[in-house]
């Protein structure tokens, strides 16, 4: 992450709101190629802000960004705050954002059980640690899943495992790519509904990358449509 | 690297201080030159190193093209795995015991079909015309081919392109041959030069197969080497570099040779035709093929027998009797050099698995430094040994570093390193990084995922890695007795300084437990992730 000019954003430090995630003129290039024109979005408690656009646009750059993950070949400029911090040179360990991605990315050599316990706070021992886990099994529907084998859930359950391992992490703020698209059409629109709605719930802002309009229809909030500045498209 | 260049170089043109050698000079290339019979030597090396790598070339591609939508595939691969981790020395030594005029395949021929009660005489192994060198490296290079073309056959999904062929008439050999060999050649490309590079100046096996009258280059140098005239060390640098740019010729032999054989499959794709010339001669090589495999395995076995053998007259079929007095006297005396080669195995798969994994994660995210660890580690694997070798112990004598372990363990991690990045670089670069991601996110640190993470993601790979790593390192020969200075003795050095003994017991012996350490590594590298991850399958499938 090189490149930061610290004075970019428009406004002052004191108009940062105390709340929700924040970002302000996010601008990216590779090999000196501007993706897209600068942008700046904020999603407050419990509201999802949908990113659209073409394939190769940059969305999955902004959210590499946004996860504080840039590949090195990438020059970004903007900065990002989450309840008022900026946290745009933490590492990823210590943003508390959580991510969902299109494969659920689920830990493949542990059990659903020690998936959800990966991220879920030291502070939780023992019984308390159990329960925990078994609550947020309830509350996705997959009760007494915890010795499953992820590679032997369906997609529908993947996904649901993933965010509540997100959950269970604690974040601030949650960052979805396209987390719908490789589910079937029928599920899709049930398993979008359960995480819109958990998110609403946990009061969390939230950043959403799709390419499906019915996604960002179904999340509610704010869109955005990121237009390429010339050049060709390119994949990621 | 460096080290092992100016090694080279600089004896070559004349500088090597401690034995007088001050000024440049060209005369160390007039004394290699003037060398009787050695353009024969070198004519013989590349005659050799082609032929092997070409007949292994063509059995690999022909017996995939035929035998890969049977059943018989799977027997096949199994035998073809057996032989890869045979070391080289096993090799030679089974295929001296199965030709030699009183091995297994005259008794089992005699005297019913030849007449003979006594071995016949003719001269095999060590034939004048390398016809048993260009068998054993043949036969060791097949099988290594063999397995990387199986294991490229996943990305390159030939079903629907074959069931495409089919379905306007193509035979399933003629399809293969058309359709998916050129693809698997081009894939191929790099190990087929490997391959190459190894055959052109192999020194173990052609210690056994080869003719002591007329020895190709590599084992002339390795005279020169052993000569107690020091001043032989001046022809034998310049020797190292001709070796180096007769490798390099070899390459663009096989290069033009190439470029006329895709042109020819490709004339013979657009031309239409259902059957072909190419068809007979791809049955003849499958036919060929499944002979060697089995030959080799029969050969590796029967080896083994004799380890057993209490008495085997010839031309009895099998030995009068079995007795297991080996464990009393041969193995006690080959103990003391299985214990050192498998201790050097396992140090040198232990370090070479941590460094990849290091370097790896180092480079990871540095493109340049990436790609040029990545061509570092190819430089190895097309020099020949005993050019690099020489290079190096000129700077391990003058540091009176050789003969010690570590110098040994420092020589074999040369070529474990290689082979074992070879296995996980891939893998590693295609790990799916949303998982690094993910874990980084939930709170673990940038080691914390690697650790957590990426290494049980990488399990199979990994271990696979350290399974080559010391499969490898027990086959080295030339490394062991360059960087030991003879002082240290293993396996595959004790093997070659017996292997004219004539002693079948003790060589029977000797290629059992060389056949034993290497299977346990890989079999063991290969087992340990599936049971680790039995209940895991997201990850059982994805063994590299």
């Amino acid at each position: 992450m090189t490149g930061h000019d610290p004075d970019i954003c428009e406004i002052g430090a004191n108009e940062i709101p105390r709340t929700g995630l924040h970002a302000c003129s996010l601008e990216f290039r590779i090999d000196g190629r501007i993706l897209f024109p600068a942008v700046e979005f904020h999603a407050g408690p419990g509201e999802i802000v949908s990113l659209m656009g073409p394939s190769g646009v940059g969305k999955s750059t902004l959210l590499a960004f946004l996860s504080g993950v840039l590949s090195p070949g990438v020059t970004a400029s903007g900065r990002v705050f989450l309840d008022g911090e900026d946290i745009t040179q933490r590492p990823p360990e210590n943003r508390r954002i959580g991510l969902l991605l299109q494969d659920a990315a689920l830990f493949p050599h542990l059990s659903v059980e020690q998936n959800l316990g990966f991220g879920l706070s030291r502070r939780f021992r023992g019984e308390a640690r159990r329960k925990a886990i078994a609550d947020a099994l309830e509350k996705a529907g997959l009760p007494g899943f915890e010795k499953r084998d992820p590679g032997t859930l369906s997609g529908g359950e993947r996904a649901r495992v993933a965010l509540f391992r997100a959950l269970l992490a604690e974040p601030r703020a949650i960052l979805l790519d396209e987390p719908f698209s490789r589910l079937d059409t029928d599920l899709r629109a049930q398993i979008r509904r359960f995480v819109f709605d958990a998110i609403a719930g946990s009061g969390l802002p939230a950043i959403l990358v799709t390419h499906d309009a019915a996604d960002a229809e179904a999340a509610g909030g704010p869109v955005i449509t990121l237009q390429g500045v010339n050049g060709p498209e390119r994949p990621g | 690297m460096a080290i092992a260049a100016a090694g080279v170089l600089a004896p070559a043109f004349g500088f090597l201080p401690t034995l007088g050698g001050t000024e440049l000079s060209l005369d160390p290339f007039v004394r290699f030159f003037t060398a009787p019979g050695i353009f024969r030597a070198m004519g013989q090396s590349l005659y050799v190193g082609l032929s092997a790598t070409f007949l292994a070339v063509i059995l690999t591609h022909s017996t995939l093209a035929a035998f890969y939508t049977s059943r018989w595939f799977a027997p096949l691969a199994w035998q073809s795995r057996l032989i890869l981790v045979a070391p080289h020395v096993a090799i030679a030594l089974s295929i001296a015991f199965l030709f030699t005029p009183s091995g297994l395949m005259m008794r089992w021929l005699s005297p019913w079909a030849t007449g003979w009660t006594s071995p016949p005489d003719y001269l095999f192994p060590q034939d004048p015309w390398g016809l048993a060198l260009i068998a054993g490296l043949a036969v060791k290079e097949f099988p290594f081919l063999l397995g990387l073309a199986i294991a490229q056959l996943g990305p390159i999904n030939p079903r629907p392109a074959l069931h495409a062929a089919a379905s306007m008439g193509y035979g399933p050999l003629r399809a293969f041959t058309l359709v998916v060999t050129p693809q698997l050649a081009t894939r191929l490309r790099f190990p087929v030069y490997v391959a190459l590079a190894y055959a052109i100046s192999s020194v173990d096996q052609a210690l056994v197969l080869g003719s002591s009258p007329a020895p190709i280059l590599s084992v002339r140098l390795l005279q020169w080497f052993n000569d107690s005239d020091l001043g032989a060390r001046f022809p034998l640098a310049a020797g190292a570099l001709v070796l180096v740019a007769l490798t390099a010729l070899g390459f663009a032999i096989w290069w033009l040779g190439e470029k006329g054989f895709a042109a020819f499959i490709h004339y013979g794709a657009a031309s239409g035709r259902r059957t072909g010339p190419v068809d007979g001669a791809m049955r003849t090589g499958a036919g060929l093929g499944v002979l060697t495999l089995t030959l080799t395995t029969t050969g590796l076995f029967g080896l083994g027998l004799n380890a057993f053998a209490s008495h085997w007259r010839f031309p009895d079929d099998w030995p009068g009797g079995f007795s297991l007095d080996i464990f009393g006297g041969a193995l006690s005396a080959i103990a003391p050099a299985a214990g050192t080669s498998a201790g050097l195995a396992l140090a040198s798969a232990v370090v070479s698995t941590l460094w990849v994994l290091a370097a790896l994660e180092a480079s990871h995210n540095h493109r340049r430094l990436a790609v040029t660890l990545h061509a570092l580690m190819f430089v190895p694997l097309v020099i020949p040994d005993i050019s690099l070798m020489f290079g190096l112990s000129g700077f391990w004598a003058a540091l009176r570093l050789d003969g010690h372990w570590l110098t040994v363990l420092w020589a074999h991690l040369l070529f474990t390193i290689p082979y074992c990045w070879l296995i996980v670089a891939g893998p590693f670069r295609n790990f799916n990084e949303g998982l690094v991601i993910s874990a980084r996110l939930l709170g673990a640190g940038r080691w914390g995922a690697f650790f957590r993470v990426k290494i049980p993601g990488l399990a199979a790979p990994i271990l696979a890695g350290f399974g080559i790593a010391a499969l490898v390192s027990a086959s080295l020969y030339l490394p062991t007795l360059l960087a030991g200075g003879g002082r240290i003795t293993t396996l595959a050095t004790e093997s070659i300084a017996l292997s004219q003994s004539g002693d079948r017991r003790l060589l029977g012996a000797l290629a059992l437990a060389m056949m034993v350490l290497p299977l346990i590594a890989v079999e063991g590298s290969a087992l340990a992730p599936k049971w680790l991850l039995r209940n895991r399958s997201g990850l059982n499938g994805a063994t590299a």
